[in-house]
């Protein structure tokens, strides 16, 4: 029998499925669906590590590439070395292979186009292209139209279709699921706005900021409950956190990473479908999906590295990477996040995966989906 | 005289009229301040390249006077109450305006406020410059009816011309860093062109 392995989470408020949750009353659904669905501060559900104190099975974690590798302290190669191997590693592994490069004008997606300028040879640069469109441009025009422009060239990627010919012809590569490598941008109003000492409170010892916080986005009971949950996953796993920085780091490191990795089916739902999600899996690069980078990441919670001294010095290390190579002040600087136009994350049309990697939608599958449902809660 | 080249007080002509303010987030300063929204979200765009600055309306804050802020002291105040700002911004949101409650002094930084405050002066002036040419009912209706026709193949030669130089003109300001070389390059190419160089020559004459 088919088991469902994940499910979206911005369809597990429908109506239909009430009456199973019902038959579940160990779990608070409400808050659940309330930190999960599109009103929670943060985006995941889905526990890589530790215990999983959710209602539903992480099943998906155990597939190949979504899980997080061992915390190892004494880890040191650098972000600029990792870089640089991640390059030579993917160069000499596909030989023949076209790259096209998911280039968003970010920061992430930036280091690796300036990972390409520092190690690839400018003879060999006709082998590879970067889809982008006019936000892209937006985002960093100065490195658009130095680097990208003059060396290499440009696929629409408002016209990418993600089918077999695609992959096929190139290895696909994005800068996913680099969010999460730091931490994601939301919380940095209270971090790093409101009073820039906040990052380094206890959040075991000194909560209240930190609930404040999480309460202006779902109310104050989803936000005990949130808290309490985090804090009992993060007291199952071997990783010292303990400041307001660590605690949504580990949020979006350890809770939202796997949303991540299958991102860029979400994001173009309708030409995705002709392809199985296999595929994606299998064939898409996700650059920052490395042990190495997931190591580094764990050792480096700290100024200098995750973030700086100011506002502006999120990604740090990611931004320093890419300064060697264009020198731009202002983006060192001043670069913060700006949500893509062009990327719709939320799924619309499936509501879960099965372990065969097909996915079943609520109007089409909706018997399938009660009979399969139960099955897929933690009892 | 004045420190900024292209200076302008931001000082408002009318006391009742709302006034705007471009705040910088990571300085954490106002950069600039203007009465008109259209100036400060052209602003807005044309430094994202640069960074993030939101549009503030700060004249409804409760500690706001009239003569509280202008363009020479604008970079000492920041906001008073910041979850007001959005941290993440689409580049394009311009029409987005943040009212602010409260205004406050803000502490130094290390990063030379005075080039950016030169850079808007910059930006302002020759924006103002091409504003002007609207007041000419066949490049104003040009402006709007080839929008949406996009008659190229058919030129206008002078229309064209004006066209062509704004577009120029606001690359080197979208792209460029440095106020002595862009703001020179500007004026070199508007010299190139004899028409708008003569209605150049008649503003610069009038001053």
């Amino acid at each position: 029998m088919a088991k469902i392995i994940h499910a979206n989470r911005y369809q597990l408020d429908h109506p239909s499925l009430k009456d199973v949750y019902t038959q579940y009353p160990q779990h608070d659904w409400e808050s659940f669906l309330l930190v999960s669905g599109n009103n929670g501060w943060t985006e995941g559900n889905l526990p890589r590590a530790g215990v999983n104190n959710f209602p539903f099975k992480n099943n998906i974690a155990q597939l190949p590439g979504f899980g997080m590798p061992v915390y190892d302290p004494a880890f040191s190669q650098t972000f600029d070395q990792i870089t640089d191997l991640r390059f030579q590693n993917l160069w000499k592994k596909y030989p023949n292979k076209h790259w096209l490069v998911l280039w968003s004008g970010g920061v992430d997606s930036t280091v690796i186009v300036a990972s390409i300028i520092k190690k690839l040879n400018p003879g060999d640069y006709s082998r590879v292209r970067i889809a982008c469109n006019r936000q892209s441009v937006y985002e960093n025009p100065r490195f658009f139209y130095k680097y990208i422009e003059p060396n290499f060239s440009l696929i629409d990627s408002s016209e990418l279709k993600y089918n077999y010919e695609l992959f096929e012809q190139y290895l696909v590569i994005t800068g996913e699921p680099g969010d999460e490598l730091c931490m994601p941008e939301q919380p940095s109003s209270l971090l790093f706005f409101d009073n820039f000492n906040n990052h380094k409170k206890n959040f075991r010892k000194d909560p209240d900021q930190l609930l404040a916080y999480i309460s202006s986005y779902s109310g104050k009971k989803t936000a005990q409950w949130f808290y309490e949950k985090l804090i009992e996953n993060i007291n199952s796993v071997d990783i010292p956190l303990e400041t307001y920085y660590d605690f949504f780091w580990w949020a979006g490191f350890n809770y939202y990473w796997i949303d991540n990795m299958y991102i860029q089916s979400t994001w173009q739902e309708d030409t995705v479908s002709a392809l199985s999600l296999n595929l994606l899996f299998t064939e898409l690069v996700n650059w920052y999906n490395t042990t190495e980078y997931q190591q580094w990441a764990m050792v480096t919670r700290r100024e200098g590295f995750h973030y700086g001294t100011d506002l502006g010095g999120y990604k740090l290390s990611l931004k320093k990477y890419i300064y060697e190579i264009d020198h731009d002040d202002y983006y060192l600087k001043f670069k913060t996040k700006f949500l893509s136009l062009s990327r719709d994350t939320t799924p619309r049309t499936w509501f879960c995966i099965l372990d065969d990697l097909s996915r079943l939608s609520l109007d089409k599958d909706l018997e399938l989906i009660l009979d399969l449902l139960p099955d897929f809660i933690q009892t | 005289m004045e420190k900024f080249k292209y200076f302008v007080i931001g000082y408002p002509s009318d006391s009742n009229a709302p006034i705007y303010a471009l705040y910088q987030p990571v300085l954490d300063c106002f950069l600039n301040v203007t009465e008109s929204l259209e100036l400060a979200q052209t602003i807005k765009l044309i430094l994202s390249s640069r960074y993030d600055l939101h549009v503030c309306c700060i004249s409804k804050a409760n500690n706001y006077k009239i003569n509280l802020i202008d363009n020479e002291i604008c970079e000492n105040w920041t906001i008073g109450d910041r979850n007001t700002v959005s941290l993440t911004s689409y580049p394009t949101d311009s029409p987005k305006v943040a009212t602010i409650k409260n205004l406050q002094p803000t502490g130094t930084n290390n990063w030379n406020i005075d080039q950016e405050k030169q850079w808007i002066f910059l930006c302002i002036h020759w924006i103002l410059f091409f504003k002007q040419f609207e007041q000419f009912t066949y490049y104003r209706d040009d402006l709007i009816l080839n929008g949406f026709l996009e008659l190229e193949s058919i030129g206008s030669s002078q229309i064209d011309s004006i066209h062509n130089l704004k577009k120029q003109t606001m690359k080197l300001l979208y792209l460029g860093l440095d106020f002595t070389t862009t703001d020179q390059a500007i004026i070199n190419l508007i010299k190139s062109n004899k028409l708008i160089n003569k209605f150049w020559q008649d503003l610069t004459r009038d001053r």
